[in-house]
């Protein structure tokens, strides 16, 4: 998993402190003033909302933080990722396409969001699906726009296996993608994904840049 | 919040006595829980063990091959077993999640387009510098020719053929305005704004337009050249749309929050209604036959819009026109607030 870089852990617990007051703003405010010192949206993603959103589920666990609060802050980073679009969408194309999407009955998606906007970053053309589509529809887009890479995210154990049949069903149909699988199950148990036919996993939506990015994807 | 079971467990934690709700009798009270609730429900078991009575905590229970996060209160019994009261969380939180999740996807799908949009409208604008400016170079070389037709051998020509040359002259012309134009219109775009405090004052007086007057003008936060680019061509538009009589152009400003509102008004043939929203774009060009080559309003608008302003127009067929832009007032105008208008009273329009 990311190891979180110590020199984040400042702006990182600033954010968490205004999302779990309830102060969107100021977390808003708090990534603007990062950006301008230079801190790039992956490390925004990777070392503050990733780590935060972790931090969240931890806190509920430890029954310090509320469901409502776990909702709130969820929802205030996704409207943050979504006011990045304009950094996110500027990269040169290369013309490769992937389709991102989480697997039927998945609600979180912020981890799949990730893997998109990492792609984009790359210029690759992403279709982001959203979070919650059956093994077929998911073959359905997936011949349909012929892409040649598939992401699929789980974050569920108990989805783990629709993501193996989804995977079967993206065989079957003769889908020329690759494949990846990710999520907490599979980085809970890194040989997971072997189960699930598919072509490969990463722990998270950098290491899988970086990885596309070595094997020459 | 609504009850969704009570029961009684021993102090093993077996479920004996279901008091209210659906709950299954002899089974670990834990075994209703989500895998991943379990450590924290321990840690809750362990609370009302010793604190005798805990509200107010949230585990996720299996339902059906989902979970759904419902909320626990614990209360220690004499024997060393406890009461369990579980209540729903109030509903919509998930379909909250699910709307959520469904207007975020869309705004992606919107940031998705819009990048690509821009990336076509940038490739447009280098294809248009590109063809402007190699088109330029042989449209020289037609005029270099005719004149020399005209200087060297004029005994060459009747009477008719200098009549058609002097139309070809006029028309390398006006093709050469219109390459000047594209070209120019196509290079602001991509070339990176420098703001900066600037005096409009000395923006209109730097274009030396002898039927221009002004007020006292503000200065504005933008690109000089952009700037001196915007006046020069209202003014130019003013000059190729006028009437027979004197041209009068005059410029005019008033506050409009943080912004200025500059008036540019003259005294030319005005615009009918019908075609004023064709006029800022690209060869929206409304008289075919005026000198103007459709491309300076376009420039103007796209000056504007890149200064976060807006430009448009109030005018009638024979009764002039007034371009209005507005523009964002300099960092630190000193103007702005303490002087509502500028030195000329001119009424609102
Ligand atoms: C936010 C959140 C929610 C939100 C999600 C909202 C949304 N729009 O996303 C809501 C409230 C809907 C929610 C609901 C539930 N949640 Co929840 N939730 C979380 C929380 C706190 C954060 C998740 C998150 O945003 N992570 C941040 C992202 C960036 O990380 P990520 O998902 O791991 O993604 C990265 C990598 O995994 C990887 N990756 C992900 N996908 C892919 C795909 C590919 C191809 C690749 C290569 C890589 C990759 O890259 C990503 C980016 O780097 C987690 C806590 C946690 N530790 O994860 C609990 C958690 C995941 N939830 C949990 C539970 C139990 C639930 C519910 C059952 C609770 C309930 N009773 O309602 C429901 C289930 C809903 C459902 N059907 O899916 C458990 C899961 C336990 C388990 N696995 O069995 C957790 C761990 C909390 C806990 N400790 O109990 N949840």
């Amino acid at each position: 998993m990311v190891g979180i870089d110590q020199s984040f852990a400042g702006l990182a617990g600033g954010y968490l402190q205004c999302l779990l007051s309830g102060n969107g703003d100021g977390a808003w405010h708090l990534v603007k003033q990062a950006m301008a010192d230079g801190v790039p949206i992956r490390d925004l993603y990777l070392q503050v909302f990733q780590p935060c959103q972790y931090e969240v589920g931890r806190l509920w666990e430890a029954n310090e933080a509320t469901v409502a609060q776990e909702h709130y802050c969820t929802a205030a980073t996704q409207t943050i990722m979504s006011r990045l679009h304009a950094r996110v969408f500027s990269a040169e194309r290369t013309g490769r396409s992937a389709v991102v999407v989480g697997v039927g009955g998945e609600l979180h998606e912020i981890g799949a969001r990730m893997v998109a906007d990492f792609l984009e970053m790359k210029g690759w053309d992403t279709r982001y699906l959203g979070p919650n589509l059956p093994p077929d529809e998911i073959s359905r887009n997936v011949i349909a726009h012929d892409p040649d890479l598939v992401c699929l995210s789980c974050t569920m154990t108990y989805h783990v296996s629709l993501v193996e049949q989804t995977v079967a069903g993206l065989r079957e149909a003769k889908a020329r993608a690759k494949v990846l699988v990710g999520g907490l199950p599979f980085n809970r148990d890194p040989e997971l994904w072997r189960r699930t036919g598919a072509d490969g996993w990463a722990p998270d939506a950098g290491s899988l840049v970086d990885w596309l990015r070595a094997a020459a994807w | 919040m609504t009850l969704r079971f009570a029961v009684r467990c021993n102090a093993a934690g077996i479920i004996t006595e279901v008091l209210r709700g659906a709950a299954p009798l002899g089974v670990p009270f834990l075994d209703l829980l989500d895998g991943g609730s379990l450590g924290k429900a321990r840690r809750f078991v362990a609370q009302v063990a010793l604190q005798g009575a805990v509200s107010g905590w949230e585990f996720n229970v299996l339902a059906g091959d989902s979970a759904e996060a419902v909320q626990f209160t614990g209360l220690l019994d004499d024997d060393g077993g406890y009461r369990i009261i579980a209540a729903n969380l109030p509903p919509g939180f998930e379909q909250a999640a699910r709307l959520h999740n469904e207007l975020v996807s869309s705004q992606r799908d919107l940031g998705r387009q819009n990048a690509s949009l821009e990336r076509v409208n940038r490739e447009l604008q280098q294809f248009a510098a590109t063809v402007s400016h190699d088109l330029r170079a042989p449209l020289r070389n037609i005029r270099l020719l005719i004149g020399l037709f005209e200087s060297k051998a004029p005994q060459l020509l009747d009477e008719r053929a200098a009549l058609w040359l002097s139309h070809i002259v006029a028309n390398a012309e006006r093709m050469q305005r219109l390459l000047d134009r594209t070209l120019e219109y196509a290079s602001a775009e991509g070339a990176p704004l420098r703001l900066e405090a600037v005096p409009l004052n000395e923006v209109v007086d730097v274009t030396a337009n002898p039927y221009v007057t002004r007020g006292d003008l503000p200065a504005v936060q933008g690109d000089r050249v952009q700037l001196e680019r915007l006046f020069q061509n209202l003014f130019d538009n003013a000059l190729a749309y006028r009437r027979e009589e004197t041209p009068r152009i005059e410029v005019h400003a008033r506050p409009a929050g943080s912004y200025w509102r500059i008036a540019v008004s003259d005294n030319g043939l005005g615009i009918a209604s019908a075609d004023q929203s064709r006029i800022f774009e690209m060869f929206g060009r409304v008289n075919p036959r005026g000198e103007g080559v459709g491309i300076g309003l376009a420039t103007c608008r796209q000056v504007v819009h890149r200064h976060q302003g807006e430009i448009w127009v109030k005018s009638g067929l024979g009764e002039g026109s007034t371009f209005y832009v507005t523009l964002p007032a300099a960092a630190t105008s000193p103007e702005l607030g303490s002087r509502p208008v500028d030195g000329i009273a001119i009424a609102d329009h």
